[in-house]
């Protein structure tokens, strides 16, 4: 009886090992379905395999940019609780806040202004001139930089220190945005200042205008609520600004 | 009440294979898929032998990862060499599966 009994319960050890190995197998498959899932025999797939599962990954991709976001709110609002509270934590999570809004973790609205740069209609000859370039764009940024803006952002992508503008084809890409015209760049903090720095005369707008370039550049307009996102694709979120 | 656990150890597989969001390569989800075909294999086996009561444990087990691990071996070297053993492994699983099922049903009827 006692034999028959270990018998049992050995076996019923086994289907429990088994099953939950089968289990996790399966679950990691699904993960896999998902992602545009595999076909069996996958040694050469094709272009319509892989181009459905590259908009799967980019569709998971947004998904989790989504959660990023989620939770960064969550945080924020976390940290403005421990804020309210006072005492050392509260410094920390000031200074915290303040890192985060230089390293472009945090979305901003506040002041600021706004320029639209749009590139010119070609007219035979020289295409070249009337697109917007890297160095256009730049040349913005680092005057507003210059004159005191906390935050800048071309069109929906946030200039952090560690943001790249170059130019790929007709586009721009900034960071890992690829942005296409008319390039809208706002920047937050001290309107005024910002906008006397753009205008100045024979200052990077006038340049953008000028020299036959046919670039359509707008004045910098003073705007009292300037919203820049937060910077995407930043090496980690989370507690850790980076 | 005992009988519950393997049932439970699956939901608690998937739970863990769910949650900790493994992503496996592209290459290694065909073997993948042909090592969950011979687990499965594996699984209605042993519900067969069960039935027909000359179950072993010890066979099982074994049964279960030697053939699970060899399945995906053997589909890797197939790719590596060009022959489509994963297709095999497919079609050989395939009838096996459905062999035990047809058994199992069988048993179940009692004829």
């Amino acid at each position: 009886m006692r034999m028959a009994d270990r018998a049992r319960r050995r076996s019923v050890l086994a289907w429990t090992a088994v099953t939950t190995v089968l289990g996790a197998m399966m679950a990691v498959q699904y993960h896999d379905v998902l992602l545009g899932g595999t076909a069996i025999w996958t040694a050469l797939p094709g272009v319509g395999t892989v181009q459905s599962r590259l908009s799967a990954v980019q569709a998971y991709n947004r998904s989790l940019r989504d959660r990023i976001t989620r939770l960064d709110g969550q945080m924020a609002a976390l940290q403005a609780h421990t804020v309210a509270r006072g005492g050392e934590a509260a410094r920390l999570a000031q200074r915290l806040h303040s890192d985060r809004v230089l390293t472009g973790a945090t979305a901003l609205v506040g002041p600021g202004v706004v320029v639209t740069i749009n590139d010119g209609r070609a007219r035979g000859a020289n295409l070249e001139q009337f697109l917007t370039h890297d160095w256009d764009l730049r040349s913005v940024i680092n005057e507003l930089f210059l004159a005191g803006a906390d935050a800048v952002a071309v069109n929906n992508a946030r200039i952090t220190s560690t943001t790249g503008v170059f130019c790929i084809g007709p586009l721009v890409r900034v960071g890992t945005d690829r942005l296409g015209p008319p390039f809208v760049v706002r920047a937050i903090g001290d309107p005024t200042l910002l906008r006397d720095a753009l205008a100045l005369p024979g200052g990077v707008l006038d340049a953008l205008r000028s020299a036959n370039r046919g670039l359509d550049v707008s004045r910098p307009f003073i705007r009292a609520q300037v919203a820049i996102p937060a910077a995407a694709g930043r090496p980690r979120s989370g507690g850790a600004v980076g | 009440m005992v009988v519950a656990l393997p049932f439970l150890g699956l939901f608690v597989g998937l739970a863990v294979g769910l949650a900790v969001n493994v992503h496996l390569p592209a290459t290694f989800a065909a073997y993948l898929s042909v090592a969950i075909l011979a687990a499965l294999d594996s699984v209605f086996g042993g519900l067969r032998a069960g039935l027909q009561g000359n179950f072993e444990y010890r066979v099982f087990l074994s049964g279960f990862f030697v053939n699970t691990l060899l399945a995906a071996l053997l589909a890797f070297i197939g790719a590596v060499l060009g022959v489509d053993l994963a297709l095999a492994a497919v079609v050989a699983f395939g009838v096996r599966i459905f062999n035990n099922l047809a058994e199992i049903r069988h048993r179940l009827l009692g004829s």
